[in-house]
């Protein structure tokens, strides 16, 4: 019984290991977050300029304090109002470079400070692809589509057969289109016919809105095919939460690339970190394979170079879902030297998951 | 929740031209459009950019044009969604967009425009 239970805190404390480098294979979507090293509980996403000032002048209290805890996420294409004549079909293709720049740049801004220190560390950074690959048509795609056609036909129909059935709005417009009606007189019964339009269309039945949230919960958005992204952010600390008193703290750059594929992927990443003390640069490739819809296994390699303490890395991992949201997963293979808990990677972990989520 | 547009298109003298409509749901969020004359249904797509010709100028004076678009956010890096309505072959040349900002990834929004041709 002691037995196993040490052998379950080791294969937790090397899980933990793999986990966090495992995350390597990908850009960070908000690298500002993984350089101050928080999970923001809430991050404000600004719909558009005047949202964004908004948040600013509140989380700074005019301009005239560091917030303590704050988190920001902005994509500038959607933000000013790039995007009212992208289509979704464009979107979920492939497109011209600066095309998938501009759509994909994003940029995060985060302050944190420690509960037991007057500090507070500020980030910054951004991300953006170069190439972005497609989202594939798929059946829960289809699913949405079919759905929200019925739901438009069937709000057409019924808002044709309200107007028709209306004593009102049918004597407005035969006011106005009767013959020889003077422009001038034409605004007021324009306006009348628009305000009786509303109230109907606030009568109609509403949208199956649980029903068209549940579909797009199931539509998988992971682009597939060649993806190449980089990310990059900086770090500043503090003390006293005073402009003056600043200094860096650190700053990370990744670069990750590769083909992902419906049943093979390979992604590359090269990961440069810097401190004041230190740098440190990683680099290595994952190679995952998708057998079906419950079995995957992965092969990684990563090495990694610091001033006098080189070493790499090594591991397959084998998940088989048993259950829906219910993953056991085997990890074996060489850790980074100098861990505390020795460098041999061997865990069995089951991974529970909550609810649908949806791929980016 | 839904957006509501009247439009009073304009023929004017342009009988024999056709008047076409185009619908654009922009944002790259995930629509799809009915379009009904009277209580027939003209269209039933889920193309972002939906072209249609209504008839000609003597064929749609007076006549009335059910436009109904729901969109979904499907768009991660927005909750912006956006319809956009566009009519030629009349007096003049319409255009009109609108926006509506939904609260959550996987809301959707009824967008309605009314098209009756003078």
């Amino acid at each position: 019984m002691r037995a196993s239970s040490l052998l379950m805190m080791v294969a937790v404390a090397a899980v933990a290991h793999a986990q966090a480098d495992l995350d390597l294979a990908q850009a960070p979507a908000s690298p500002a977050y993984v350089l101050l090293g928080v999970e923001p509980a809430s991050v404000e996403r600004p719909g558009d300029p005047t949202d964004l000032a908004f948040s600013l002048l509140t989380a700074t209290e005019g301009l005239s304090v560091l917030p303590r805890h704050y988190a920001l996420s902005v994509a500038p294409y959607w933000l000013l109002g790039a995007g009212e004549r992208v289509t979704f079909a464009e979107w979920r293709r492939e497109a011209d470079l600066w095309t998938t720049l501009a759509q994909t740049l994003d940029i995060s801004v985060a302050t944190a400070s420690p509960e037991d220190e007057d500090l507070t560390s500020l980030g910054a950074g951004l991300r953006f692809s170069l190439r972005r690959g497609t989202v594939p048509q798929s059946a829960a795609l289809a699913d949405l589509e079919a759905a929200q056609r019925a739901a438009a036909a069937d709000a057409g129909a019924q808002l044709a057969a309200l107007e028709g059935a209306d004593s009102l709005l049918v004597a407005l417009e035969q006011i106005l289109l009767a013959p020889g009606l003077a422009p001038a007189a034409r605004e007021p019964i324009e306006r009348a016919i628009a305000a009786r339009r509303e109230a109907l269309v606030a009568s109609l039945v509403p949208l199956p809105h649980d029903r068209l949230q549940e579909l797009a919960s199931r539509v998988d958005l992971r682009r597939r095919g060649w993806k190449l992204d980089l990310a990059g952010g900086v770090t500043g600390d503090f003390p006293g939460r005073k402009v003056e008193t600043g200094r860096f703290g650190r700053a990370g750059a990744w670069f990750t690339g590769g083909y992902d594929g419906p049943k093979w992927s390979s992604l590359g990443v090269v990961r440069w970190l810097t401190t004041a003390d230190e740098s440190s640069l990683d680099a290595g490739a994952r190679v995952v394979f998708v057998g079906s819809s419950r079995f995957a296994a992965s092969a990684e390699g990563l090495g990694r170079w610091r001033p006098g303490a080189d070493t790499w890395r090594g591991c397959l991992i084998v998940d088989y879902t048993v259950a829906p949201n219910r993953t056991l997963s085997f990890t074996f293979g060489r850790d980074f030297s100098g861990r505390p808990t020795g460098n041999l990677l061997a865990a069995v972990q089951l991974l529970l998951g909550f609810g649908a989520a949806r791929g980016t | 929740m839904a957006v509501t547009q009247s439009i009073f298109y304009p023929i004017g003298q342009n009988d024999a031209a056709v008047v076409r409509l185009r619908i654009v749901v922009g944002q790259a969020q995930k629509g799809a459009t009915s379009v009904h004359r009277g209580g027939t249904l003209l269209v039933s797509t889920n193309d972002d950019v939906v072209t249609l010709d209504l008839g000609t100028g003597a064929e749609v004076r007076g006549e009335k044009f059910y436009c109904a678009t729901v969109v979904t956010d499907v768009n991660p890096q927005t909750n912006l969604t956006s319809v956009s309505w566009e009519l030629a072959g009349g007096e003049r040349v319409f255009a009109k967009a609108c926006t509506e900002t939904l609260d959550h990834d996987g809301d959707s929004v009824l967008y309605v425009a009314v098209i009756t041709c003078l």
